[in-house]
């Protein structure tokens, strides 16, 4: 884990409001894994004042990170003035990663909204791999929201998109796409496991849905982080019943979980 | 001046620290959270988390919320127990080479002496500083630390069953912080650090629910500072003990604050989330301002705030 001031190498306006961020941190590159993270501490002075956490969602060039965000808050949005060849702190890589499963079978990749991002890294990892083959469903609101994996990855990947409101791909959640991929294969016996990033009540569904079909799943979470080291213990999820723990920290004992260990009753917005 | 090494080191009572700066109980963890980015041990001490008897599993999510120049946190004082910290955590902190504080928090006076007996006589902890000022438990923390009397209670029943220095830590969720400083003199602490978090709260106003599951919760940050200093100043004015000053400590200039107003040591808290070589910085900055003040000792800084006109 290392921390740095990191130069911005390239930054864009993917689609109106969502930003892709290129950081040269080769340190941090050099290790990162699909499914973690970065602290970026968004601007220099005390407002604000946490750094922010951000999924990686790819690997550029020599020694390059990038980082998909949307402007949601003051931190977005003072990181949304950022120009390239200006500077700032990072800290990384942070978490533990995705793990990659039966090697033989193919992974299924299901991301909603901005959660496309720690997918968009395990796609562009399995396509270094060569030999393992995924597929990749994105859900977003509509066409104008949908980000493209061959566009932010320059990588060809083709991405199986449902948008809620129908304007582009299948007409529903993405949840829908999985749901079909699952029971087109009963026994599951051409699916080596589901990772999944994106908002609670999606990956609600996907550990239900995987759950039914006796697929091995494994999710991304985000949460309100301070420290993202595992010191301010803010970040916490409730864990399923079964565990022997109450909570799990999201910055060190995940990002990324086993579907089944998260009490997903208790996962959503309070 | 650049090439004179000044003097750091000062007394916390009968601690000796080889630098005043200490990382704050809870924004530090057990210290080897920090250690791959830089060595703890060039701190002057580390007060780790919260301990209670039992393990904690603290308050449901969310926990935290970021304000205006802070953070309000209601972690609930969650933590492993005495006896997973003796086995898993002591060790690692035993080998470094600076002074190891456990903060202890118990959910009645009993539960404080219990923590205290069970970290008697263990090498490696230099002292305990007494909890008795979170404000995000139901019982026990701030009910304490806001009751002069019972803050007199609790520091007693610690020193009698302990054989370590003993540092209480106030509450400033009071009208006059002086009343539970001077009890706690009086019942025998070794020195006080103030202050721990001001209560706070933050409401969505999308849902009109309050941001944190525990509704309230701790502010702490930079937009404490003020309010933290001049607490130090009432302090310093009547008591005897060594004060360390606590809050928004971000640079070495808001560290001098504290120590010109009389504070022998402080710590640093929401900062190490910010940076976590804050700690380290701050350190840095306080030597470089010796050096360029051509101060020698820091401990001649130490208390020397003009009031006079």
């Amino acid at each position: 884990m290392i921390e740095c001031e990191a130069e911005i190498s390239g930054h864009r306006e993917v689609v109106p409001g969502t930003f892709l961020m290129f950081l040269d941190a080769p340190s941090i590159a050099g290790s990162a894994r699909p499914g973690q993270f970065v602290m970026i501490r968004a601007g220099s002075g005390l407002d604000p004042l946490l750094r922010r956490p951000f999924s990686i969602c790819g690997l550029y060039g020599d020694g390059a990170i990038g980082v998909l965000y949307k402007v949601v808050g003051r931190g977005t949005a003072v990181l949304a003035e950022k120009r390239s060849g200006d500077r700032v702190h990072i800290l990384g890589p942070l978490g533990n990663g995705f793990s990659a499963g039966d090697a033989s079978l193919p992974l299924l990749l299901v991301g909603g909204g901005m959660g496309v991002a720690p997918l968009f890294f395990l796609a562009q990892a399995l396509c270094g791999l060569g030999d393992r083959t995924f597929r990749l469903f994105t859900g977003f609101n509509g066409k104008a929201q949908v980000l493209s994996a061959s566009d932010i990855l320059h990588l060809d990947v083709a991405a199986e998109v449902a948008t809620d409101d129908g304007t582009m791909g299948h007409a529903g959640p993405v949840t829908d796409l999985l749901q079909a991929a699952l029971e087109a294969d009963p026994g599951s016996k051409a699916a080596g496991g589901v990772c999944a990033c994106g908002p609670t009540a999606m990956l609600e569904r996907v550990a239900v849905l995987t759950a039914a079909a006796g697929v091995s799943c494994q999710v991304s979470l985000e949460a309100s982080m301070a420290c993202g080291l595992g010191a301010c213990l803010g970040c916490v999820v409730h864990a399923a019943p079964e565990e022997s723990v109450s909570f799990f920290r999201v910055c060190t004992e995940g990002p990324v979980f086993p579907a089944q260990a998260v009490d997903w009753t208790r996962a959503g917005p309070h | 001046m650049n090439d004179v090494h000044p003097d750091l080191s000062v007394n916390v009572g009968p601690l000796e620290l080889k630098n005043p700066v200490m990382a704050a109980s809870g924004t530090f963890g057990y210290g080897r959270e920090f250690g791959s980015l830089f060595d703890p041990a060039l701190l002057g001490g580390i007060i780790v988390k919260g301990l209670s008897l039992e393990p904690r599993a603290g308050n449901p999510p969310p926990r935290i919320v970021e304000t205006p120049c802070g953070m309000l946190n209601a972690i609930g004082l969650a933590n492993i127990g005495v006896d997973r910290f003796l086995e898993e955590k002591l060790p690692w902190l035993e080998g470094l080479d600076t002074v190891v504080v456990v903060n202890i928090y118990g959910h009645c006076i009993e539960e404080y002496g219990e923590v205290a007996r069970a970290l008697r006589g263990v090498d490696g902890i230099d002292a305990l500083e007494l909890n008795i000022s979170c404000p995000n438990v139901e019982q026990g923390g701030m009910a304490f630390g806001t009751d002069p009397d019972a803050s007199a209670r609790v520091t007693e029943k610690v020193l009698a069953a302990s054989d370590k220095p003993v540092i209480v830590k106030l509450s400033p969720n009071v009208t006059d912080i002086r009343k539970p400083a001077l009890a706690v003199e009086k019942a025998g602490a070794h020195a006080v650090s103030l202050i721990n978090t001001l209560t706070g709260m933050v409401v969505d106003v999308e849902t009109r629910r309050p941001v944190l599951a525990n509704v309230k919760g701790g502010l702490s940050g930079p937009a404490i500072r003020p309010v933290a200093v001049r607490m130090v100043h009432e302090v310093v004015e009547v008591l005897s003990i060594p004060v360390i000053g606590v809050g928004g400590i971000m640079s070495g200039k808001d560290a001098l604050e504290f120590l010109i107003t009389g504070a022998r040591a402080v710590q640093v808290g929401t900062a190490n989330f910010v940076d976590p070589r804050a700690s380290l910085t701050i350190f840095h900055d306080l030597v470089q301002f010796c050096r360029d003040k051509g101060i020698a000792r820091l401990e001649d800084l130490i208390g020397t705030l003009v009031t006079a006109p």
